[in-house]
């Protein structure tokens, strides 16, 4: 998917001016894999020539929401279901990564990439250019932004906005992330396969009831076994984290086996659209994940659990799935890749008349001389 | 598009010294191959040997690698299994190559380098190919001794050898005992043999070059050109078209004495007196003399027992079978015109005491070197005669000091008087540095012993501290070889002697005439 033809926001001017591409091209060869790679540079042009008009004051953001949830009920041994690795096995992995390229206070240049990889038993067999976007979110047209994105990706507008530059990021990516899900869903995947993802399932944002929805009806009627594998959990039981509880008894009661524990949500239900599972996907995994498994017909979870267990013996990363370290591996930022971000939007500003120390003061972030103390 | 199985890698970095590449982790590479990277920004293509391989992971912790081996040590002992997943991409092997210079141009205008750049960054790694060698053909030698070899791999369209021409700058054949040097040596003998462009004097202290020595073995009397160029001399009974060794007692000079024995410096004096008395005939005179008369020829100058050690130790040189006061039987004169006319002589010593063959040896070798001198003085003559190399096996015995004897003299001077060496030895580090700095080729095979290794790469006309790993590894009949213009230690694979001889009768190679050109 693209957005390019309608990120035009109220200040670009109309004689873009693409003399700086070489440079830019330039260091584009510094990038070693992808820098990039998905990008267009009509978009960056937008992003560049914004940064170069746009100096605004900087407006207070809000907290993000945030996903807790009070499990019910007692953690009883008798709830641990124990399951065996299954032989063979397909996965979709979707992941995404963001990072502030450029901070001014007033406004921040973010990039935020999706992508997803394919796993054919042991053997990866292909990754997709990534969505790509540098995000220009000054606090003035935050919602003008996020609009775009929302009505492009949920339908619509959105019922409420983001409160703050982080979160507006936070945002975008998250709806990215569905967005991608649900176009490789309509794909042609085999049946039984897996498409995991990073995260729960559920509906953290307002107003994306309706693209989970769709996303989870069209996996089951693909027979495919949707799955959200959160590596932070927010799950409590009496105000408490509930993972080390569950995992510290689960270690005892069925040691030396992989096990996955339902858990009984009561009153979120409407917020959720899979199962909530917590699960020991490798014998010697030292962690306990979050599982959110949205099942179609005639699949048991153990059937399921099976399948993620298959890809989760790499001793790297024991107990989680590797297609999702690879995905995740594939989309993040190093910080040699936003440095060269950096450099790149920089030239691009001062080829476009930005004066050399205006820039330096603009985001020049008193972190960098202390880091160089540490 | 690449080829796959040429494509090694790609650079990541490293100096002028030293370039490291990282390789696919299913690509075989060996110690002592010769790699090619092709830099991305000009046409160099640098040449890079092997010198080290090394375990890589793209992990950014440094404990990655234990702590996944500890997870599959762990696994192993309770029944689980790990699987490294993207193994091609998270694993991979380092290697680090020495730079051996870069080739620059097309076909017959490839020129080489030395290593003074460096490849751009990122460069790829590619096996070499047979166009790549091409430039190797002017520095192979003319002396076939075996092919090019990188690493364990035999290029077999590639023959290396030794450069006739350099030989008067004498050369060194050095291998721990079993490594090759005697079979590198009939090798070397069989392209003589072939060619005619050398003089080539063997002296054989273990009889095993006429036969083989063994039965599964070939010698040199089995080369097909034995019948015409071959001469051979023996100090015992062998079958066959040979003759007997036999030098003069007036061809014994006082300084092969020394060689022999130590003396002390009154001994030195009165074997200098009775020289300048008796001349060529000093050896009979003292033999045949009383103690009592000698010691009134020289006016009682020198002590008994100075007169009676010296008198015992002559008499053990009259007693050999192999020297006799006739001058008219000695055989000197003909092996020279034989080595003169670019035959190969061998002498074959295994009959005489070690004593005898040492004095044998001398006597030859002085010989050659004095009758070569003469003719140096009248420039045509000198010009006709083929350079003569003079073979000699356990060669530490003769060059353990730089200054006495006919053997390190000849070491200094020979050069310019067409009179080279062949130094062949199992021990280099018993052998003078000095001496050592005088063979211009060397051939070294595998050496166990480090002290052996550090003399000579002391003295190597290139740089080969960085090969001493691939110089300890080196198989039976694999070596290197340095020469005064070779562009770099050439790798080689000596060929066995027997399959040589086999290859050489089903495909006859013709005659070549002596080649002198460029001598001066
Ligand atoms: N170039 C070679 N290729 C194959 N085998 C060889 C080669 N050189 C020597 N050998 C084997 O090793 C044995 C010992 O070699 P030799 O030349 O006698 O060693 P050295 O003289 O160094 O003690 C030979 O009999 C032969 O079997
Ligand atoms: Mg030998």
């Amino acid at each position: 998917m693209r957005f390019l033809s309608f990120i035009c926001l109220p200040k670009v001017s109309e004689s873009i001016s693409f003399s700086y591409l070489p440079y830019t091209l330039k260091y584009a060869v510094i990038d070693f894999r992808r820098m990039l790679k998905g990008l267009n540079e009509k978009e960056l042009e937008n992003v560049v020539s914004q940064m170069v008009s746009d100096m605004e004051e900087p407006q207070p953001g809000s907290a993000q929401e945030k996903g807790i949830i009070e499990i019910k009920g007692d953690i009883t041994e008798s709830n641990f279901q124990a399951f065996t690795k299954s032989e063979n096995a397909e996965m979709l992995a979707v992941d995404g990564g963001s990072a502030t390229i450029l901070n001014a206070g007033s406004f921040v240049v973010a990039g935020v990439r999706v992508g997803h990889v394919i796993f054919h038993g042991k053997e990866f067999s292909g990754a997709s250019e990534p969505d790509y976007h540098l995000l220009h979110l000054a606090s003035g047209h935050l919602e003008k932004y996020y609009e775009i994105f929302f009505e492009k990706i949920v339908g619509g507008n959105p019922p409420d906005y983001p409160k703050g530059l982080e979160e507006a990021v936070g945002r975008i990516r998250a709806l990215m992330e569905w967005n991608q899900v649900e176009k490789i869903q309509s794909q042609d995947i085999p049946e039984g396969a897996v498409l995991a993802f990073d995260g729960a399932m559920w509906a953290g944002i307002k107003g994306v009831g309706d693209l989970l929805e769709r996303i989870v009806e069209q996996a089951k009627q693909k027979k495919i076994i949707l799955c959200g594998i959160s590596k932070k959990s927010m799950l409590v039981h009496n105000s408490r984290p509930l993972i080390p509880a569950v995992q510290m008894l689960g270690d005892d009661s069925l040691p030396g086996a992989t096990w996955h524990y339902p858990l009984d949500t009561g009153n979120y239900a409407e917020k959720l659209f899979g199962k909530i599972y917590l699960a020991k996907l490798h014998p010697r995994s030292r962690y306990v994940f979050r599982v959110d498994l949205s099942l179609p017909g005639g699949v048991e979870p153990e059937q399921a659990f099976g399948k993620l267990a298959y890809y989760a013996d790499d001793p790297t990363y024991v107990g989680y799935p590797y297609p999702l370290a690879r995905v995740h591996n594939d989309v993040a930022f190093s910080r040699a890749e936003v440095s060269d971000l950096k450099a790149m939007l920089r030239a691009a500003a001062l080829q476009k008349g930005m004066n050399p120390k205006e820039w330096q003061l603009t985001f020049q972030d008193f972190h960098e001389i202390l880091d160089t103390g540490r | 598009m690449v080829d796959e199985k040429m494509n090694l890698g790609r650079v990541t970095g490293k100096d002028v010294t030293e370039i490291v590449f990282r390789a696919y982790r299913d690509q075989d590479v060996f110690l002592g191959e010769m790699l090619i990277g092709d830099c991305q920004d000009s046409d160099r293509r640098f040449i890079l040997r092997v010198i080290n391989i090394m375990h890589g992971n793209e992990a950014s912790e440094s404990s990655w690698a234990p702590r996944t081996a500890g997870a599959f040590m762990d696994g192993d002992n309770k029944d689980q299994e790990y699987h490294v997943y993207d193994a091609d991409r998270r694993l991979y092997n380092h290697v680090v190559c020495a730079p051996l210079g870069y080739l620059m141009g097309q076909g017959n205008d490839v020129q080489f380098r030395s290593p003074k750049t460096i490849p751009s960054h990122f460069s790829r790694v590619r096996r070499a190919s047979k166009e790549d060698y091409r430039f190797l053909e002017r520095y192979l030698g003319d002396v076939k001794l075996g092919s090019l070899r990188s690493g364990e791999q035999v290029i077999r369209h590639v023959p290396v050898g030794v450069a006739s021409k350099d030989l008067a700058q004498h050369m060194g054949v050095f291998a721990t005992t079993g490594m090759g040097k005697s079979n590198l040596m009939k090798r070397l003998a069989g392209s003589v043999l072939e060619s005619g462009t050398l003089g080539l004097l063997i002296l054989d202290p273990h009889g095993e070059y006429i036969d083989g020595g063994k039965e599964e073995l070939r010698g040199l009397m089995h080369h097909p050109r034995a019948a015409s160029n071959l001469e051979t001399y023996v100090t015992r009974e062998v079958e066959g078209n040979v003759s007997s060794v036999k030098i003069s007692s007036s061809e014994i000079s006082i300084q092969d004495m020394e060689n022999l024995w130590p003396f002390s410096q009154p001994q030195v004096e009165l074997l200098n007196a009775v020289w300048g008395r008796e001349r060529d005939n000093w050896l009979p005179y003292i033999v045949d003399t009383e103690g009592a008369q000698i010691y009134q020829d020289f006016n009682e100058q020198f002590h008994e027992g100075s007169i009676g050690v010296v008198k015992r130790r002559a008499s053990v040189l009259n007693r050999s079978h192999f020297i006799t006061r006739d001058t008219r039987i000695s055989m000197t004169k003909t092996i020279i015109e034989q080595l003169h006319t670019g035959k190969v002589v061998l002498v074959d010593l295994a009959g005489a005491s070690e004593t005898e063959e040492l004095l044998i040896s001398s006597v030859l070798a002085r010989a050659i070197f004095q009758i070569n001198q003469s003719k140096f003085k009248d420039k045509k003559k000198f010009k006709e005669i083929p350079i003569c190399l003079i073979a000699l096996e356990e060669a530490q015995r003769v060059f353990n000091r730089a200054w006495g004897g006919i053997f390190p003299q000849i070491a200094r001077e020979g050069r310019k008087f067409k009179t080279g060496l062949c130094a062949i030895s199992q021990q280099p580090k018993l052998i003078d540095n000095e001496v050592i700095s005088q063979f211009n080729t060397l051939v070294i095979l595998g050496l166990a012993d480090r002290q052996d290794r550090e003399r000579l790469s002391s003295s190597a006309r290139q740089d080969i501290s960085k090969l001493d790993y691939e110089i300890q590894t080196l198989m039976t009949g694999e070596g290197l070889i340095t020469g005064p213009n070779t562009p770099f230690a050439l790798p080689l694979k000596v060929d066995l002697y027997e399959s040589y001889l086999n290859e050489l009768v089903t495909e006859p190679k013709e005659n070549k005439k002596p080649i002198d050109s460029g001598f001066f």
